[in-house]
């Protein structure tokens, strides 16, 4: 089935889901994020949809709110379908789908690691690639690096980090700046 | 344990002095510690075209019965406090080998990452650095002469403090 | 058993034990560490802890340019990192609407099955040296060490090549590569049948392997996994024939699927998705990638004919020095010798990508691993990792 025909079948179903025009990559399906879990469960078992396979799950931050993007596959039909749920940066909260496909347990979990979005219902929902006692959500665009982990700081004398190269390059200019006027002012004494 | 005193500088203890060190240097076992990519460049060179086994160094599982370590791979925040634990374990004497860029000063992703360790040796003391990303392996032997050259300087009876400092920043 | 039966019946009382198959272990391809309660011998559950090779290679991706990231993704996956980069320049020209050359598609095609024939071999003998047998490792990786040459003159590098640019390859042949190809891929498949008679068909091999770690077919898709691991179940589903990317379409090559418990098929004691099934995908896959070298090599010969003024005799399209992306996102997948690698990138009209997720096969492949060693002994447990043929750092990114 090609994509208008598919966001078609949704939209008769739940008016509120969007198909919105791209300017370039896949078109995508916008769904509310309170309803995710039983669109995603009518795309799994639907006959006619029958998306059996869950691609990925990916998570991104923009900045201003988060997605929680679902790009599923059916085996038996070919085809494809990108669901996008849009959630509010102050509270990310969504419905876990480890109950249709076993594979979300993982992704979720990297999801809530890196960027703090919490799956409701998840059967284990804890930090999967960083240390437990980890602070902070490191996906996130605001994130601040920490200055060390466990008493060894993180970064080698003379590294920096690339958000602090520009500050430390104009604080070493003016303090060059600096000393060439003492040094000139000392010539002329 | 003997410190290293004028009385100890004569023919007998250099003498047998050069007779240990040749065999410590000749039969370096090394910990089969492979985390990335580093590591697979590691077991090529132990497989047969640049073969490890003709200098006498056969790789080990178990830290109880290695002298080397050699550190191939990217260390994270993470896995650190076990490479410290596995450096422990091992017996004296045992010298550490850093193999690759990440293991040196984090790699290729010592500006931007927040999760990598930059350089093994701000958790143990380490010997012997090898640069590359991989390092090839004839660069990873070249390391391992560097290491026995460095053995062959020791003094086993005329002890110094067993006690590295690390000397990471 | 409860404890009141125990007692009565004069044996003693048991407990689970919880050990750490740690981050350092000779069987785990890797720094995975696996919780494992164990009653006895029999697993009750491995819980697997990843994150020690954790290195925020989706975070470098939003602080570089599309071009500049292109080394990340060989270390995602450092055994087939031509496939890595395949992946993320697709998904990257899928976004910016490049098109790439012909010539450049059929280099891509050539080092792309070469790569998959020394990924294999790895996986062979790695599998075979955990299970005690440590000569077909050694077999593998002299395989390996020629093509390890071959990449050598073609792109500078034995490991990470950073071969593939956003819109061709970086480098063309040199002279009498063509030949070097053809006589390896004559060279191998008489080795191939040496390693077959050394360790396929070892009783002791297919003891260990046979029956153990059983995956259905549904369970498969629903547990995302992609590659070797889902054909040997018994989904006929490979990326190459059925979403062809790149001159795939134009190519001859089976498709391999497991066939346990059939008499007449290679597994006869076996059955559907066990671990000698998938061991038996990967040997298979080796020959057809032999024979899709042999194709690409005919047609590169062709190709060398041209003049090379023509325009399929490029191997890198014109891209402009600052590659900027119009606003969008993509999906793409790429058939990896692990599984499948799909690249989620979204733009944001920038020079820098906004987010690239990477998706990998091993990282299903870890997630299911907990359902599929309930009730094995612990010695399967190691089958099981290297059978699914696992590399931690498509795990942990």
């Amino acid at each position: 089935m090609e994509f208008e025909a598919l966001a078609g079948k949704l939209k008769a179903r739940w008016p509120e889901i969007a198909a919105p025009a791209v300017q370039a990559g896949d078109r995508f399906v916008l769904v509310p994020a309170e309803r995710t879990f039983e669109i995603l469960k009518f795309l799994k078992e639907d006959p006619e949809l029958y998306c059996d396979s869950l691609m990925s799950l990916a998570a991104v931050d923009t900045g201003s709110e988060f997605w929680v993007v679902y790009p599923l596959h059916s085996l038996k039909h070919s085809h494809r379908l990108l669901v996008k749920a849009v959630l509010p940066r102050e509270k990310p909260e969504i419905e876990s789908v480890t109950k249709l496909w076993g594979m979300a347990n993982f992704f979720e979990r990297e999801a809530y690691d890196l960027y703090g979005i919490v799956f409701r219902n998840h059967p284990d929902l804890r930090r999967l690639l960083n240390p437990p006692d980890w602070e902070g959500w490191p996906g996130r665009k605001d994130y601040e690096y920490p200055k060390e982990y466990g008493g060894v700081p993180l970064l080698r004398e003379g590294q920096y980090f690339s958000d602090t190269i520009k500050k430390v390059n104009a604080e070493r200019e003016a303090k060059e700046k600096e000393a060439q006027g003492k040094a000139a002012a000392q010539e002329r004494k | 344990m003997l410190r290293h005193s004028a009385e100890y500088d004569n023919i007998v203890f250099a003498n047998a002095d050069a007779l240990l060190n040749l065999s410590k240097e000749n039969s370096l076992w090394y910990l089969l510690f492979a985390t990335a990519c580093c590591g697979i460049e590691l077991m090529q060179t132990g497989a047969s075209r640049f073969d490890l086994d003709r200098f006498g160094m056969i790789p080990r599982p178990t830290p109880r019965q290695a002298d080397l370590m050699i550190v191939a791979g990217t260390i994270t925040h993470k896995m650190a406090s076990r490479v410290r634990r596995l450096y422990e374990q091992m017996p004296e004497p045992k010298w550490v080998i850093s193999m690759g860029s990440c293991a040196n000063a984090g790699g290729p992703f010592c500006k931007y990452s927040y999760s990598v360790v930059r350089g093994i040796d701000k958790y143990i003391p380490v010997d012997v650095y090898i640069p590359g990303c991989p390092p090839r392996p004839e660069a990873l032997i070249e390391g391992v002469f560097k290491l026995r050259e460095k053995i062959r300087r020791e003094g086993v009876l005329r002890k110094e403090p067993a006690q590295k400092e690390t000397h990471g920043v | 058993m409860e404890a009141e039966n125990k007692e009565q019946a004069g044996l003693a009382q048991t407990e689970e034990m919880v050990l750490s198959m740690g981050p350092h272990h000779p069987s785990t391809h890797g720094v995975l560490r696996l919780e494992v309660t164990t009653d006895g011998e029999v697993v009750v559950a491995a819980r697997p802890d990843v994150g020690y090779l954790h290195r925020a290679i989706e975070k470098i991706a939003e602080y570089v340019d599309y071009r500049q990231f292109m080394p990340y993704t060989d270390r995602v996956d450092y055994l087939c990192a031509m496939n890595s980069n395949h992946a993320y320049a697709l998904a990257v020209e899928k976004l910016a609407g490049i098109k790439v050359p012909r010539r450049g598609e059929l280099l891509r095609v050539l080092v792309d099955e070469l790569n998959r024939i020394s990924s294999h071999m790895i996986c062979l003998g790695a599998l075979a040296m955990d299970m005690g047998a440590y000569t077909p490792f050694l077999h593998g990786i002299c395989h390996r060490e020629l093509v390890n040459d071959l990449f050598e003159e073609v792109c500078g590098a034995r490991l990470t090549y950073n071969y593939m640019t956003i819109g061709g390859v970086a480098y063309d042949l040199p002279a009498g590569f063509l030949a070097k190809c053809e006589d390896f891929a004559s060279y191998l498949e008489p080795k191939m049948v040496e390693f077959n008679a050394l360790i396929t068909g070892n009783s002791i091999f297919e003891r260990r392997l046979c029956k153990v770690g059983v995956i259905g077919p549904e369970q498969a898709v629903n547990w995302g996994l992609a590659g070797p691991n889902l054909r040997a179940s018994g989904v006929r589903w490979d990326i190459r024939k059925n979403e062809p990317y790149s001159i795939y379409d134009k190519l001859q090559f089976d498709v391999p699927i497991g066939d346990g418990g059939d008499p007449q098929g290679s597994n006869p004691r076996g059955s559907l998705g066990d671990n000698y099934d998938r061991y038996w995908v990967r040997v298979k896959e080796v020959h057809e990638s032999v024979r899709l070298t042999r194709q690409v090599c005919a047609l590169l010969r062709e190709n060398d004919k041209l003049p090379p003024e023509n325009p399929d005799r490029q191997y890198q399209a014109k891209v402009p020095a600052r590659l900027r992306v119009k606003r969008g996102e993509v999906y793409v997948r790429c058939e990896n010798p692990r599984g499948e690698t799909g690249y989620y990138i979204v733009s944001d009209g920038t020079e820098k990508p906004l987010r690239v997720k990477i998706r990998t096969g091993s990282f299903t492949a870890v997630n299911c691993f907990e359902e599929v060693t309930r009730g094995l002994l612990i010695g399967d447990i190691v089958a099981v990792i290297g059978s699914f043929d696992i590399v931690l750092p498509e795990v942990d990114r």
